[in-house]
């Protein structure tokens, strides 16, 4: 194995000049564009945070009004959970995962940078609201009916749903792409569980992003139809019911909190072991608790909801799944001790980083522990004990991991080290600082503080405590100062790093520092988890995977290097298109429509971009059609969410029809679903053709498939006029037209994908050299969503 | 590849030994001040205002012996883990490299950690399902019936024509039924010496119950964010002994008093004379506004504008002056009077007792 052997001189090295970095699709570059944008929100965050704490630093402080306060609240937590955390692990995924797996970038390059795009054109979405009529003051919550428009009419939650929107996507992508790229592009020998935790953990997070997100984007789209076409979702005065909206809130937003923290957990993974001169301890069971985290975490939102009056029964099955958590949780504090005790501790700021997890992240978790007592969460949630727990897991768990983490690659990604000295000033700052700001809010707590409110009165017990914690707060801001002075200032200063400044034993050590854009010259092997500690000890190695020597059997050969990176401008084009989609839902129809069509001409630009990236793939089938059938998945859950909440009002309603309304005849819709699954076989049986070279199948297969999907969306058309109803007619008309309406435009999709599936599988066989596996890939999504999801238009009108 | 190469060197030395000692003292200054400063407030338990470790009910008894139980657990693990953590960084700092044994794991002990806080949780788990049926009152024999408005709380009593704000009274050592619903966006009811929270969802009914078991004023507070004065959303809970309470209720059932003294009686035509009414009711005139706080006695209340001031003729005066400015954001408009008016509208209403 030689991985670190480099050709004497570099091919055409990195590319310079802000066009080179507007059409990167290099993941090191857009990794960093992530980490970057996502510090940049950081600190608006914790300058919000500081005006909150300097608002509350005495009883009846007017240094924010209400309106003012409330916006900042919100934009404190939306930015610190949609513009800080997530883009940060993201990024620090980008940037590492295919390093660590051996690989020369991501599955879809393009992909990845149109994810980074819309991680800031959403960003920029969001804040723009400042200028328009005032930022979103709902919380990031956003609880319904409070999020209305009869409760809220400036724009600010519209911006809200818009940017939150066009960032799911953008999170959905991301992880399409992170699971593909796991799954087909490791290192040979390198099986899922060997690659290092934190790519393992990265790789499951894209699953839980997968499945969770569509339920606040089912949300977000229920809101806005409420807010702007009347529909009844959550209108009580229509018979909708405010609590679907928490459901779907936290099915989304509990998976979220371990989304912000797995990846918190693969970063301890890899620094704890390094810096202890050990193996990490129970590899096998890290890994097994981490999918058990992921997995949970779907079966405990309703303990949000202990208040909201669901009945005994309920939130004591919700208590319970909540407790169990705690389980897989303290073995892996206990498996990080167990990696540090009879080490060699090397207490470097990563270290000392992530001592303090272990020693913040435990309250964090057993105060959780005593959230799920659902008596006790009665008495303190929504309390300021609630604003103490959850920042001792976001900032005790999340920002003292990626903050260790940051210090830790920082020479990969820069070739240089952060200052030391600084890093321990950054690390004792924000500990202090963390301490004293949160440590009163518990005690705030017990005093019957309430969360979210803009002053107190004095007379409460609460004076001295909200003092002692916003002097903390500025602490805390002294501490992150410190850090992005450190983090400029090492750039220029800092000592050169070397390689593999750390003694390290995973593959991204592997390679320069910063890593050439093609990553390796050659493609590493892997006989075991810590292929530089086999590399290192050969005396000694790790034992072997099993499977691993008969894989990389004539791997690890040269490859030929491409001669330069490959560069495409249609991602930051597709975000532009799709932010100014979104931007249109705030106002004239003009927008929206300009951004269609010019969002249409990229998407064929795409399709026809003859792209010469990463080309490395295994065995099997196309990446393209794993990446379909993961967005299917997700798509699923976005439905299911929707059907939730017709089912939820059916069921809350007297009757159904609701009186007044007529009951639905179900033959145009039995048909129609006929049609679509037909169209869906006859793509997948042109699909079959085109593979066997069959170009007059594969024609007929495709053209048949569209002109039936046409049939289907006409006889939807028909059937809507003759209605009766209209979408904003109550409980009847939100639910037919919406679950219905999102499904027909989901057919619409589908046949524009089909259509350029079928134009590129043409191309394709007329050897134009595009890879024909890609139809099949493209066939999908008519072929499943009619089998599947037809069912909801039929169901909903049965 | 040597071991740690490039990040060893230079980091070592006197002087940087010496300001990690003093970097480390700092910290420790720091900490040991806020933790002062914490355990210098008066603890919870004797503080003024509403604490949920003074419980005056036996509702929220059992859930601070419940707190305390799992509290102690929870606090036993955070020992054994910190423990843990400052022994292995004392022991295993900077320990020759060759003495490091290459060890993957050990499944005898990840099965040790695992059962135990599996026990523990299950442990937990019996508590609160054991307090949570210790919890459930039968229904009370008073009842009351909570409305949430934005920001504002309204109070009936069902049977009677009482209809209050911002206060709620009830006897002493009597089961009382309360009835939650939301006029408009979600509120959560608290009064935190007392029990725990109960959500006022539009479109629900929620109901909670509780005896409380010693006289006195309790604070009370909305605890779910609710808009622009969420902070503004407070109330009192009176306790008082069976006699007072049904006194205090019979007059609340009556209609207002007619005002003699002359100012008062121009007061009250001033009230009448604006549009007070229209969201105002005054039982026994034709103010019969529905759509915020009824007025027939607010004389008698303890607190002005949901908790913001304290009843007197100074602060009503003030709130009648500009209630925008007490309570920004609320959903009075500001009246236009005449400071000759004010005095006589402050007359009036402080008289209504």
């Amino acid at each position: 194995m030689s991985t670190n052997d480099r050709p004497a001189e570099r091919p055409e090295t990195e590319e310079r000049g802000l066009v080179s970095w507007l059409t990167t699709t290099d993941h090191k570059r857009i990794g960093l564009l992530y980490i970057t944008t996502s510090l940049v929100f950081f600190a608006f965050a914790i300058g919000m945070a500081m005006l909150m704490r300097t608002q509350l630093i005495r009883p009846q402080n007017t240094v924010l009004g209400p309106e003012t306060y409330n916006q900042v609240f919100t934009m404190h937590g939306t930015t610190m959970v949609f513009l800080f955390a997530m883009p940060m692990l993201a990024g620090l995924g980008n940037y590492l995962v295919p390093l660590m797996i051996g690989a020369r970038d991501m599955a879809f390059p393009r992909l990845n940078a149109l994810s980074y795009w819309l991680v800031l054109g959403g960003g920029l979405l969001l804040y723009s609201s400042f200028l328009f009529g005032g930022a979103p003051d709902t919380g990031w919550f956003s609880y319904a009916p409070l999020s209305s428009r009869i409760y809220s009419q400036h724009d600010g939650v519209d911006f809200w749903i818009l940017s939150l929107t066009v960032l799911g996507i953008s999170s959905m992508m991301g992880s399409v792409n992170f699971i593909v790229t796991m799954l087909r592009m490791r290192a040979p020998g390198m099986r899922l569980r060997d690659m290092p935790i934190f790519a393992f953990s990265t790789f499951l997070n894209a699953f839980l992003i997968l499945f969770a997100i569509p339920s606040l984007t089912a949300a977000l789209a229920m809101l806005y139809l409420d807010r702007h076409y009347g529909t009844a979702f959550y209108d009580v005065a229509q018979g909708g019911d405010p609590v679907i909206w928490q459901h779907l809130f936290w099915f989304f937003g509990h998976p979220e909190v371990y989304i912000l923290i797995l990846p918190a957990f693969g970063a301890m993974s890899e620094i704890v072991p390094v810096f202890s001169r050990k193996p990490l301890f129970g590899r096998g069971t890290m890994q097994i608790m981490i999918m058990f985290i992921g997995f949970w975490g779907f079966l405990v939102w309703a303990h949000h909801m202990f208040a909201v009056g669901l009945g005994s029964g309920v939130n004591a099955i919700f208590a319970g799944s909540t407790m169990i958590i705690a389980v897989p949780t303290g073995v892996k504090i206990f498996n990080w001790l167990a990696t540090m005790w009879g080490g060699s501790l090397r207490f470097k700021t990563p270290l000392l980083f992530t001592s303090g997890f272990i020693a913040l992240f435990t309250v964090g978790g057993l105060t959780g522990v005593s959230l799920a007592v659902v008596p006790f969460d009665w008495q303190v949630t929504d309390s300021y004990y609630v604003v103490g727990h959850f920042h001792n897991t976001l900032i005790g768990g999340t920002l003292f991991a990626v903050t260790g983490g940051i210090y830790y690659w920082y020479p990969k990604i820069t070739g240089r080290l952060m200052s030391d000295r600084l890093g321990k000033v950054n690390f004792w700052l924000l500990l202090a600082g963390f301490l004293t700001t949160f440590t009163p809010m518990y005690v705030l707590g017990f005093l019957g503080m309430p969360r979210r409110v803009y002053t107190y009165q004095s007379g409460l017990g609460w004076d001295t405590l909200n003092l002692v914690s916003s002097l903390g707060g500025y602490i805390i801001a002294s501490a992150v100062i410190v850090l992005i002075y450190n983090l400029l200032s090492s750039l220029v200063r800092g000592q050169r790093a070397g390689d593999d400044p750390w003694d390290a034993w995973t593959l991204e050590w592997a390679t320069s520092s910063p890593p050439p854009w093609y990553n390796f010259a050659t493609q590493p092997v892997v006989r075991s988890p810590r292929p530089l500690w086999d590399l290192k000890n050969p005396d000694r190695p790790d034992p072997v995977i099993p499977g691993a020597v008969a894989a990389i059997e004539g791997a690890g050969r040269e490859e030929k290097i491409p001669a330069r990176p490959v560069r495409s401008a249609l991602p930051i084009l597709a975000a532009l298109g799709m932010v100014g989609l979104a931007a249109g839902g705030l106002g004239s129809l003009a927008i929206p429509a300009l951004g269609a069509v010019f969002l249409f001409g990229v998407l064929i630009a795409w399709a026809a971009e003859r792209w010469t990236g990463e080309a490395v793939r295994g065995p099997g089938r196309h990446h393209g059609a794993t990446g379909i059938l993961l967005f299917i998945g997700s798509e699923a859950v976005f439905f299911g969410a929707l059907f939730y909440a017709y089912l939820h009002l059916r069921m809350r309603a007297d009757m159904w029809p609701p009186s007044g309304m007529p009951a639905l005849d179900a033959r145009v819709p039995a048909i129609n679903t006929l049609v679509l699954v037909t169209s869906g076989l006859l793509a997948h049986w042109g699909a079959l053709g085109l593979r066997q070279g069959r170009l007059n199948r594969f024609a007929v297969g495709t053209s048949l498939a569209v002109i039936l999907g046409a049939v289907f969306l006409t006889a939807q058309g028909y059937e809507y006029l003759h209605a009766g109803f209209g979408l904003s007619d109550g409980l009847m008309g939100s639910t037919f037209f919406t679950l219905t309406g999102f499904h027909g435009a989901h057919v619409a999709v589908g046949i524009l994908l089909l259509s350029l599936a079928g134009f590129r599988g043409w191309r394709a066989a007329r050897g134009e050299g595009l890879a024909p596996p890609l139809t099949e890939a493209w066939s999908r999504p008519g072929r499943t969503t009619g089998t599947s999801s037809t069912g909801c238009g039929w169901c909903s009108s049965a | 590849m040597g071991p740690m190469s490039a990040g060893e060197a230079g980091t070592q030395g006197a002087g940087v030994a010496e300001l990690r000692t003093r970097i480390l003292l700092a910290a420790l200054a720091v900490v040991s001040l806020s933790t002062v400063a914490v355990l210098l407030t008066p603890s919870p338990a004797q503080a003024e205002g509403a604490s949920i470790l003074r419980p005056a009910s036996p509702n929220a008894s059992e859930i601070r012996s419940l707190a305390f139980y799992v509290l102690l657990i929870v606090s036993g693990i955070f020992l054994v883990v910190e423990g843990l953590l400052i022994a292995s960084i004392v022991r295993f700092r900077n320990r020759p490299e060759s003495e490091v044994p290459q060890t993957h794991g050990n499944r005898r002990l990840e099965t040790v950690w695992t059962l135990i806080p599996a026990i523990l949780v299950i442990v937990i788990f019996a508590l609160t399902v054991n307090t949570m049926q210790a919890l459930d009152l039968p229904g009370g024999e008073v009842q009351v019936e909570v409305t949430g408005h934005q920001w504002w709380w309204e109070v009936r009593y069902p049977g009677t024509e009482a209809v209050v704000a911002n206060e709620i009274h009830v006897p002493v050592q009597r089961g009382i039924g309360v009835t939650l619903t939301s006029a408009d966006v979600i509120h959560s009811f608290w009064v935190p010496q007392i029990g725990g929270k109960t959500d006022l969802v539009p479109g629900h009914t929620n109901h909670t119950s509780f005896l409380a078991a010693t006289p006195g004023r309790y604070h009370g507070e909305c605890a779910e964010f609710c808009g622009l004065q969420h902070a503004g959303m407070r109330f009192w809970l009176v306790v008082e002994d069976a006699a007072d309470f049904s006194a205090w209720l019979k007059h609340q059932a009556e209609p207002a008093a007619e005002p003699t003294d002359p100012q008062a009686v121009a007061g009250k035509e001033v009230f009448l004379s604006m549009p007070c009414g229209g969201c105002h009711a005054i039982r026994g005139t034709e103010a019969r506004g529905n759509i915020a706080p009824d007025l027939t006695h607010v004389g008698s209340r303890l607190s002005l504008a949901a908790g913001t001031l304290d009843n007197t003729s100074e602060n009503l005066r003030r709130w009648l002056r500009d209630p925008q400015a007490v309570k920004p954001g609320n959903k009075m408009p500001t009246p236009q009077l005449t400071n000759e008016q004010l005095d006589q509208l402050t007359a009036y209403l402080e008289g209504l007792e």
